[in-house]
């Protein structure tokens, strides 16, 4: 049974710190993610990224809603991202948006919150159809079953069906998680 | 999989499904050696199929974010090394606690002054500015009276460190007595009203306070 990020943030809170990596490891690449899109450098993108897990360190024992901790992150990730972008051009005009006002934020919160769960369900598939489905999402226009099916020791003919019942199981657990056809 | 029906094996009831085999090819565009025109007019009508369809476009736009912006294990190794520090702990109640007074930095003003002790707002027209105080990004926008003469807005935002609950007080310049308090919300956005006049705006954090120095207004 996965540790809800309550437990997550209450160990982290009485010292544990495996369960700070936990949180990091669950969430880094939601946090990473963001300042990509933005159109940062990979520079900024891992200040980016340190500034945020700094904060969320220094606010362990403040968050007040450890259920929307996805959404804290997003929101965080965002400023801090608007904040260099502003800082790097300091003797411009700044942008009319603030992160508060930033009209894209609820979008990006529920599309980071769909993507978050979409990383807990392939972490709770067996390590066969992760392999499998993240080889085909990563060559997704002309898969190549061939170099798929050597690398994965499969019989190429045996793709198809195995990425339908893999798929399956993951949807299952998307469902659970709350991702259904309202998306 | 092989011919059985794709809403059917994924719970709907209708027997008029296409394959999930070919709904999955369908999802990653690659539609050679399939009825598309079909499939297409299905989907449209068919709630569950293009759920099915919409879910694995998701998962399969998430592993490739994610493999093009997958953090460097020494970006990683920093973040978790993080908590090796001494965390800041649970302040203190006021009464108990000594509280430090940090000068703010005046980093960008619009109006091109950099003193934050002569950071006025004389004349007409917004002005913006951005304060910095230890890891504190204060920003500060204010608006000449247009509707209510003689009052000023002042509108602000305290960045992530502060985020929420942080008292914002505005006093008379060198002095104690808030001429205006407002608490943070939940963005750490902070919103004032003022008559002309010279003044310090105070960020009250758990354990310090910010000092924006001199504002001289009207």
């Amino acid at each position: 049974m996965e540790v809800s990020d309550a437990e997550l943030l209450q160990a982290c809170r009485a010292g544990d710190a495996r369960a700070w990596e936990q949180l990091v490891e669950r969430y880094g690449r939601l946090v990473a993610v963001i300042p990509r899109r933005m159109g940062m450098s990979s520079i900024d993108a891992d200040d980016v990224f340190q500034d945020v897990f700094t904060l969320l360190w220094r606010h362990l024992d403040s968050l007040r809603d450890e259920q929307r901790l996805a959404a804290w992150l997003i929101t965080t990730t965002r400023r801090e991202c608007w904040r260099r972008l502003r800082r790097a051009q300091e003797h411009a005009e700044l942008p009319a948006e603030t992160p508060a006002d930033d009209p894209g934020l609820l979008e990006e919160i529920a599309r980071g919150e769909r993507e978050q769960a979409v990383r807990q369900a392939m972490l709770r598939l067996d390590t066969r159809c992760r392999d499998l489905l993240t080889a085909l999402f990563l060559d997704a226009s002309q898969p190549d079953y061939g170099a798929i099916a050597r690398r994965l020791g499969m019989a190429v003919g045996s793709i198809g069906p195995t990425r339908a019942r893999c798929f399956r199981k993951l949807d299952g657990i998307l469902r659970e998680l709350g991702i259904d056809s309202s998306l | 999989m092989g011919d059985e029906q794709a809403a059917a094996g994924m719970g709907a009831t209708s027997d008029n499904h296409p394959s999930l085999d070919d709904l999955l090819t369908y999802a990653t565009g690659s539609v050679a050696g399939l009825d598309t025109s079909s499939l297409t007019t299905h989907l449209t009508s068919c709630g569950e199929c293009a759920g099915i369809v919409a879910r694995y476009q998701l998962v399969a736009e998430t592993v490739r974010a994610d493999a093009l912006a997958t953090p460097a294990p020494e970006v990683l190794a920093r973040a978790r090394s993080l908590f090796q520090r001494s965390r800041p702990e649970t302040p203190m109640p006021d009464f108990l606690q000594p509280v430090r007074r940090v000068l703010a930095e005046l980093i960008f003003d619009s109006f091109g002054g950099l003193t934050p002790s002569l950071a006025g707002f004389r004349g007409s027209g917004d002005r913006h500015m951005t304060f910095v105080a230890e890891s504190v990004q204060i920003d500060l926008h204010v608006q000449a009276p247009v509707t209510r003469a003689g009052i000023w807005q002042l509108h602000g935002q305290v960045d992530a460190v502060a985020s929420s609950d942080s008292m914002v007080d505005l006093v008379y310049a060198g002095e104690e007595d808030a001429v205006a308090r407002v608490r943070t919300d939940d963005q750490g956005m902070f919103a004032l009203e003022a008559p002309a006049g010279r003044y310090d705006l105070l960020v009250r954090l758990p354990d310090v306070i910010h000092v924006l120095p001199g504002l001289s207004i009207g």
